[in-house]
C-alpha cells in the first residue's frame, strides 16, 4: 500500500521524459529548428562563406571547421523553444494536476530536462552524420570523439537553464523568443565559429575569446582533431556547469514557487 | 447595371453598402499596424533583428571580405534590405494565417468590406513596416560607411526598387498564410523559402564565391536579381537598364502569382 503511494523519482521521471519527448516530436518548429535548421544553414552557409574565409581551402575544410558552431546552432535555437513549452506547463495547470499526485515534484522538470539533452543529441547525431561525407574528420584520438560528441550535450543543458530562466518569468513563447535570440545570435556571430579569431576585427577578438560559444567550438575542435585538449575541455565544461548551477538555480527557485501557486 | 441599381436604390443606403477597396483597405492596415506596435516580436523583427544582422556580418565579415576585394558595407546594405523585406513578409504570413484561424476574416466577409480588402491592408502594413526598417538600415548603413555613389535619381530607384520587391514577396507570403492557415506550419514554410533563397544568393557573397555546379542558380534566382539591381543602384556609373529590367519581371511575374494566390486563397478560406 505504502510502496504505491511513496513517489518514485526515476520511474516518474522517465515517465515524464517519454511525455516531454513526444511533445517535443510533435512541434514542428523544434524538429525543423534542431534537426533541418542546422543542417540547412551548415549547406548554405558552405556554399556561400567557404571561399570567402578561406580563398586557398576548399569547401570540405570549411565544413571541417565549422561543424561545431553548426551543432550549437541546432541545440541554441531550439532551446528556447523546449524551455517555453516547460513554462507553459506550469501556467497550463499541468505541474499543478501533477502536484496533486504522488509524483516527486520536481519530476516533470528532470523529464523535460532528459527529453532536452535528447533532442541534443539528435542534433548532434544529424549533424556529424551529414558534415561526414561533406569534409568533417575526426583524426585525434577515439575518446577524443566521444568528448566532441558529450560536450555539446553538458553545454546544450546549460543553454536549457538558461532559456527555462527566461521562460519562466515571460509571459509567453514569442516572447522568450524575442529575447534569447539576439542573444544565441550574439553568441554565434562574435564567436570563432564562422571566421578565425585573427580575422575578427580588434575589438571583437578579446570578445570571441571569452564568449562560451567559442570556448565550447575550440575545445570541440581540439577534441577532434587533436592539440592540446585539457585547457580547452576544462573551460567548456566549466562554462557550462556555471550555466547549468546558476541559472538552474535562479529558474528552479521561480519554478518551484510558480509551480507550488499556479495560478500566477 | 451599377448606376440603375444605384439609382433605384436610396442614395445613402447605396453608398454604406458598396465595399471601398481603399478606404476599407486602409482601415484594416491602421489595424495591423496598431496590432504590430502592441507585439515586442514585431518591433524586434522590423527594426532590431535587420540591425542586428547588419551589424554581425559586417563586423564578422568585414575583414575576409575586404582581403577579397569587395567593400563589404556597401556590398551588404543591399542585402541586409533584402533581408528586412524578408521579415516583413514572413510576419505578414503570419498575421494572414492568425487571422484566418482567429475568424477576422470570416467575420470580415459577413460585412460590406471589400473581398480583397483584408490583402491590401495587411500588403500596405508591411510595406509601411519595411519603409521603417529601410530608415533605420540607411541610418546604421551610412554611420559604418553606406554611400550612394550614383547621382540622385539612382539614389530614389533605391526604395523604389526595394518597394517593388516588398510588395512582390509580402502579396505572396499572405497567400502562403492565407492558404495554409496554421501558424506553426507557416512558421516552418515561410523559413524554408527564406533561407534557401537568401543565402543562396549574391545578396550576401558575390557568385564567384559558390561552387561552379551552384553559380547558374544563384546567378539567376529573383534574389540574386533583386540584389544585383539594388546594388547597381548605389555604383557610379552603372549599367541600370539590364539588372532592372530582369528584377522588374521577376518581380510583376511574383506579384501577379501572389495576388492570384491570395485571391484564390481568400475565396475557399470561409
Amino acid at each position: 500500500m505504502s510502496a504505491s503511494v511513496r513517489p518514485a523519482l526515476v520511474g516518474d521521471t522517465l515517465v515524464m521524459s517519454g511525455r516531454a519527448l513526444r511533445l517535443t516530436m510533435r512541434d514542428p518548429v523544434t524538429v525543423v529548428l534542431s534537426v533541418i535548421f542546422p543542417l540547412l544553414l551548415m549547406l548554405l552557409m558552405t556554399a556561400s562563406f567557404a571561399k570567402i574565409v578561406y580563398p586557398t581551402g576548399g569547401y570540405g575544410d570549411f565544413v571541417d571547421i565549422g561543424l561545431p558552431l553548426f551543432i550549437l546552432v541546432g541545440i541554441a535555437f531550439a532551446a528556447p523553444m523546449t524551455a517555453a513549452a516547460t513554462a507553459s506547463d506550469l501556467r497550463s495547470g499541468f505541474d499543478a494536476r501533477i502536484r496533486t499526485m504522488p509524483v516527486p515534484t520536481l519530476a516533470a522538470l528532470a523529464g523535460r530536462l532528459v527529453a532536452d539533452t535528447a533532442r541534443s543529441a539528435v542534433t548532434v547525431a544529424v549533424v556529424v552524420v551529414v558534415g561526414l561525407p561533406l569534409g568533417f574528420r575526426f583524426t585525434a584520438a577515439p575518446w577524443g570523439a566521444v568528448g566532441f560528441l558529450l560536450l555539446p550535450l553538458l553545454f546544450g543543458l546549460g543553454l536549457g537553464f538558461l532559456a527555462l530562466l527566461v521562460a519562466v518569468h515571460a509571459p509567453d513563447v514569442e516572447t522568450v523568443n524575442a529575447t534569447l535570440n539576439p542573444i544565441m545570435l550574439l553568441g554565434m556571430f562574435l564567436s570563432t565559429g564562422l571566421v578565425p579569431s585573427a580575422d575578427l576585427p580588434g575589438w571583437v577578438q578579446p570578445v570571441a575569446r571569452v564568449n562560451p560559444f567559442s570556448v565550447v567550438i575550440e575545445a570541440m575542435r581540439a577534441l577532434a582533431h587533436g592539440g592540446p585538449t585539457a585547457w580547452p575541455v576544462l573551460e567548456a565544461v566549466a562554462w557550462s556547469v556555471a550555466l547549468v548551477v546558476v541559472c538552474g538555480a535562479l529558474a528552479l527557485r521561480t519554478y518551484r514557487r510558480r509551480s507550488a501557486r499556479p495560478a500566477g | 447595371m451599377t448606376a440603375a441599381l444605384a439609382d433605384a436604390t436610396p442614395h445613402g443606403a447605396a453608398q454604406s453598402a458598396r465595399p471601398a477597396v481603399a478606404a476599407d483597405a486602409a482601415m484594416l492596415a491602421g489595424r495591423h499596424l496598431r496590432l504590430m506596435t502592441r507585439r515586442p516580436a514585431s518591433i524586434i523583427s522590423a527594426i532590431v533583428l535587420p540591425l542586428i544582422f547588419v551589424l554581425l556580418f559586417f563586423t564578422v565579415f568585414g575583414r575576409v571580405m575586404a582581403r577579397a576585394g569587395i567593400d563589404y558595407i556597401n556590398y551588404l546594405l543591399p542585402a541586409a534590405v533584402i533581408q528586412a523585406v524578408f521579415f516583413s513578409a514572413i510576419s505578414s504570413a503570419i498575421l494572414a494565417a492568425e487571422d484566418v484561424v482567429g475568424g477576422t476574416l470570416h467575420r470580415l466577409r459577413t460585412m460590406a468590406v471589400s473581398r480583397s480588402a483584408p490583402a491590401f491592408g495587411l500588403l500596405a502594413a508591411e510595406l509601411a513596416r519595411s519603409v521603417l526598417s529601410l530608415g533605420v538600415l540607411l541610418a546604421i548603413g551610412t554611420a559604418l560607411g553606406f554611400r550612394f555613389h550614383g547621382g540622385p535619381w539612382q539614389a530614389l530607384g533605391f526604395p523604389v526598387v526595394m518597394l517593388a520587391f516588398a510588395a512582390a514577396l509580402v502579396s505572396c507570403h499572405i497567400a502562403l498564410g492565407f492558404a495554409l492557415r496554421r501558424v506553426e506550419t507557416v512558421t516552418v514554410a515561410t523559413n524554408l523559402i527564406y533561407f534557401p533563397f537568401l543565402l543562396l544568393s549574391s545578396a550576401f557573397t558575390p557568385a564567384a564565391s559558390f561552387p561552379s555546379w551552384l553559380r547558374p542558380v544563384v546567378e539567376q534566382q529573383p534574389v540574386s536579381q533583386v540584389a544585383d539591381a539594388l546594388r547597381a543602384l548605389t555604383t557610379q556609373d552603372a549599367a541600370l537598364a539590364r539588372p532592372l529590367l530582369i528584377a522588374g519581371a521577376w518581380l510583376a511575374g511574383l506579384l501577379l502569382l501572389g495576388a492570384l494566390g491570395a485571391t484564390r486563397a481568400v475565396g475557399r478560406s470561409s
